[in-house]
């Protein structure tokens, strides 16, 4: 069972970093209390902040639980709590949506599943026969297989002329990144993003095989680590080249375990639950990848089934999207100082992201009518650079957008990229 | 055996990883220049912000001294000395707008909050006179700084001014406070620039949020944008929410000098972009930088030329015009610098913090 308890100690204590380092920064403030709108997933409209004290109070029970998972303390609640606090939060805003956010989630729900607790616990020392000594084999599979699912389809995202052939974004990013100590110097060489590009998208690809080829594993963790050290400098993603890491060392515990302990077996109609439970979780994550392709246009254009398809750092976008409001009955209209609505983070997602833009202009419809503004029409003036790109217009600037509804349908007011 | 097919495949690898990378780097013609950072932030630090700053504390300085001798002894040549004097302060602050960071961000607020708030709110200032309170606590912006001088100084014709100033010495007291804030806090960060801020500004030259480059290009687009949306907009009444143009509230109102304001505000703006000295000389700027990223011709020529457009617009109002008075009668000319202004946002946002790479945000936050 140590090998279980292995991930579990190495997640928790990674998450309670994590937890301490945002709320040192100040972040639960800036992203979560601050901000007077949000933009929620859609069908989550229902998952809103709770302000001040509610985030505080919830990102202090996201970290006692981390605190749980690590020491093995009460662990099936610990795991559950921060399993739902964590997702709770990043359901508030996809302005601050990660794929490494994704992929804590679904560790965390993994973690709810097995009796991670079983070794090196509180929960043990507390009530040491309670637990069965071996683990069957799946347990630590499944982690393998998550963190596998997650290189692989990266490295398909990777399969790009864009990426493979103009070197882009990787153009764009490594030039900026020139006063890095020791790497900074690799940034201006100029076929460089090209090695860059080849080796990122063939290191997403392989690596999970070779963390599980036992001749190639060491080889291949050096590799994780000076991969994600690299990837940590140039760009600004947090903890999470630590957390990918931490986990990936769950490729190293594959002692043979057998299943059939007393526990394991004792409740087949359990057992038959969660194995369905597990099927339907990692079916799930082979299929919603591939969403994208029920959408016409170009997918890194148009951003509809986008996200929680590991596509990460593979594209450089940014827009300047201005609305305008106009009075239904009057005609005056006026233009919006997004600024006034939004933080400066959610201010720039919004702007290439056709839902958010849809939320935001929905937003505004209902804040000004509020004000007076008679039924208010909702246009935008959306210009998006791509991949260093001249910017072209993203959505069409005579739609009402106050008149288009959210959902999951494709959104007839994206201009195609062509 | 294995350990050798390992090591094959690795050296085959990174030898085809070299050969894509000379392949195809020998079929781009540009060269990749790298550019400079660090000179081009030493070259806005001493041929612009310093300078700037400098002659903003030279003309604050020389403002306070004028509104203390016009306020302790009113006539119509003391009252000249002092609204020439923050005449020149009005214009040296459009230099100094665009670095509203480092030492100028206070405990409350900017240094642009703290002096550059406009339309002064003329209830809060008669308000604060006939309590007698000299004492500018609280926040009310709209109360004090250039702009509140530019309601107490010009507010009037000579005559009636120079009978309130005499009649009633809170009027000259409240002046002479506000003027003195606006130098000192003008003085303590050019003070902190010359002090080690210069130095500690130049040496962040990365990309990430809190560099140098980052602050810059962040206070560079912030400045046009206040331009746009506040000194064009407001007064338009092309803001959101808005019913009715609102020519009251130019930038400058009472001085009328809301058309030389906006011109310098703007070239304030556009000499960090294009790379161009206080004294005119060629600098680095994003205009060179560009130079040196795929992709950056194209937006430079981009643009140049909604820049000449908006010039040309600019054109169309004469210096001797006082806004107010143009919004009211023939608001199309304004208008249109406002829409060519907007239609410049793009390139010099969104467009140019992705070629080159620069954080867009002010704080940080992890992304992707």
């Amino acid at each position: 069972m140590t090998s279980l308890a292995i991930v579990r100690i190495l997640f928790g204590s990674v998450m309670i970093v994590s937890c301490v380092r945002f709320m040192l920064l100040g972040w639960i403030d800036t992203q979560y209390i601050q901000p007077a709108v949000h933009f929620p997933y859609f069908g989550f409209e229902w998952i809103t902040s709770p302000g001040s004290p509610g985030m505080e109070i919830l990102y202090g029970v996201m970290l006692l639980s981390a605190v749980g998972i690590a020491i093995g303390a009460y662990y099936r609640f610990s795991a559950a709590a921060f399993f739902l606090t964590f997702t709770y939060v990043e359901l508030i805003d996809k302005t601050y949506y990660l794929n490494h956010y994704y992929f804590v989630s679904l560790v965390a729900f993994l973690l709810c599943l097995v009796p991670a607790q079983a070794a090196w616990s509180v929960d043990r020392w507390r009530d040491p026969g309670r637990f069965p000594t071996t683990a069957p084999q799946w347990m630590l599979d499944i982690f393998k297989l998550q963190i596998g699912i997650l290189y692989v389809f990266a490295g398909i995202a990777k399969l790009r002329p864009e990426w493979l052939l103009d070197a882009m974004p990787m153009r764009l990013w490594m030039p900026a990144n020139d006063t890095l100590p020791v790497i900074g110097p690799l940034m201006t060489i100029r076929w460089m993003p090209w090695a860059f590009s080849w080796a990122g998208m063939l290191y997403d690809l392989t690596i999970p095989f070779f963390l599980l080829w036992r001749r190639s594993r060491p080889f291949a963790y050096a590799t994780v680590i000076v991969f994600h050290t690299m990837v940590g400098m140039m760009f600004q993603i947090g903890v999470f080249p630590i957390v990918l890491m931490a986990m990936t060392l769950v490729y190293f515990v594959d002692k043979p375990a057998f299943p059939g302990s007393s526990l394991l077996a004792a409740r087949s109609s359990l057992l038959a639950a969660r194995s369905s439970l597990l099927i339907t979780f990692f079916l799930f994550q082979l299929l919603i990848p591939w969403r994208y392709l029920l959408y016409p246009g170009n997918l890194l254009w148009t951003e509809e089934g986008f996200r929680f398809g590991w596509r990460v750092m593979l594209v450089e976008k940014a827009g300047t999207a201005t609305f305008t409001v106009t009075d239904r009955h009057t005609g005056r209209s006026g233009v919006v100082n997004n600024r006034d609505f939004l933080n400066d983070h959610q201010e720039k997602q919004m702007s290439f992201q056709p839902d958010m833009i849809l939320q935001f202009a929905h937003i505004l419809h209902d804040h000004y009518a509020q004000r007076g503004v008679a039924d208010p029409i909702v246009t935008a003036d959306v210009w998006v650079t791509m991949n260093g790109a001249p910017s072209r217009q993203l959505v069409d600037p005579t739609v009402d957008l106050s008149r288009e509804t959210l959902g999951f349908h494709a959104h007839s007011w994206v201009l195609p990229y062509e | 055996m294995n350990r050798w097919s390992i090591s094959g495949w690795t050296v085959g690898g990174w030898i085809a990883l070299l050969l894509v990378g000379i392949g195809c780097s020998s079929e781009d013609p540009k060269p990749a220049d790298t550019f400079d950072r660090k000179a081009m932030l030493t070259g806005m630090a001493d041929g612009i912000i310093l300078p700037s700053y400098n002659r903003l504390a030279t003309t604050t300085a020389d403002l306070s001294t004028a509104v203390g001798a016009f306020t302790r002894s009113p006539d119509v040549a003391s009252l000249r000395t002092a609204q020439q004097a923050w005449t020149d302060a009005a214009d040296a602050w459009q230099d100094a707008r665009p670095f509203d960071f480092g030492p100028a961000e206070g405990l409350f607020g900017t240094l642009s909050e703290d002096i550059g708030t406009f339309p002064a709110s003329v209830l809060k200032i008669e308000t604060a006179i006939a309590n007698g309170d000299t004492s500018l606590a609280g926040f009310d912006r709209d109360a004090r700084g250039l702009y509140g001088l530019d309601y107490l100084l010009f507010h009037h014709v000579d005559d009636t001014l120079l009978a309130r100033f005499t009649r009633e010495p809170v009027r000259g007291a409240y002046a002479r406070r506000v003027a003195a804030v606006v130098d000192s806090l003008v003085q303590s960060v050019r003070t902190a620039w010359r002090n080690g801020y210069r130095e500690e500004f130049i040496s962040r030259n990365g990309t990430d949020p809190g560099s140098g480059t980052s602050l810059l290009f962040n206070n560079m687009v912030r400045c046009f944008e206040q331009l746009k949306n506040y000194s064009l907009g407001l007064p338009l009444g092309k803001i959101a929410g808005q019913s009715n143009p609102e020519p009251d509230k130019v930038e400058g109102h009472y001085s009328g000098r809301s058309i030389i304001l906006l011109r310098r505000h703007y070239d304030a703006f556009f000499r960090i972009w294009e790379g161009v000295s206080l004294d005119r000389r060629p600098i680095p700027g994003f205009r060179s930088y560009l130079a040196t990223v795929p992709g950056g011709d194209l937006l430079t020529i981009s643009t140049l030329d909604q820049h000449a457009r908006i010039k040309n617009a600019m054109l169309e109002l004469a210096d001797s015009e006082v806004l107010s008075s143009v919004i009211l009668d023939d608001p199309g000319r304004v208008e249109a610098v406002h829409t060519e202004c907007q239609k410049l946002t793009r390139f010099i946002k969104s467009d140019l913090s992705s070629l080159i790479g620069i954080a867009i945000t002010y704080s940080s936050g992890d992304g992707d």
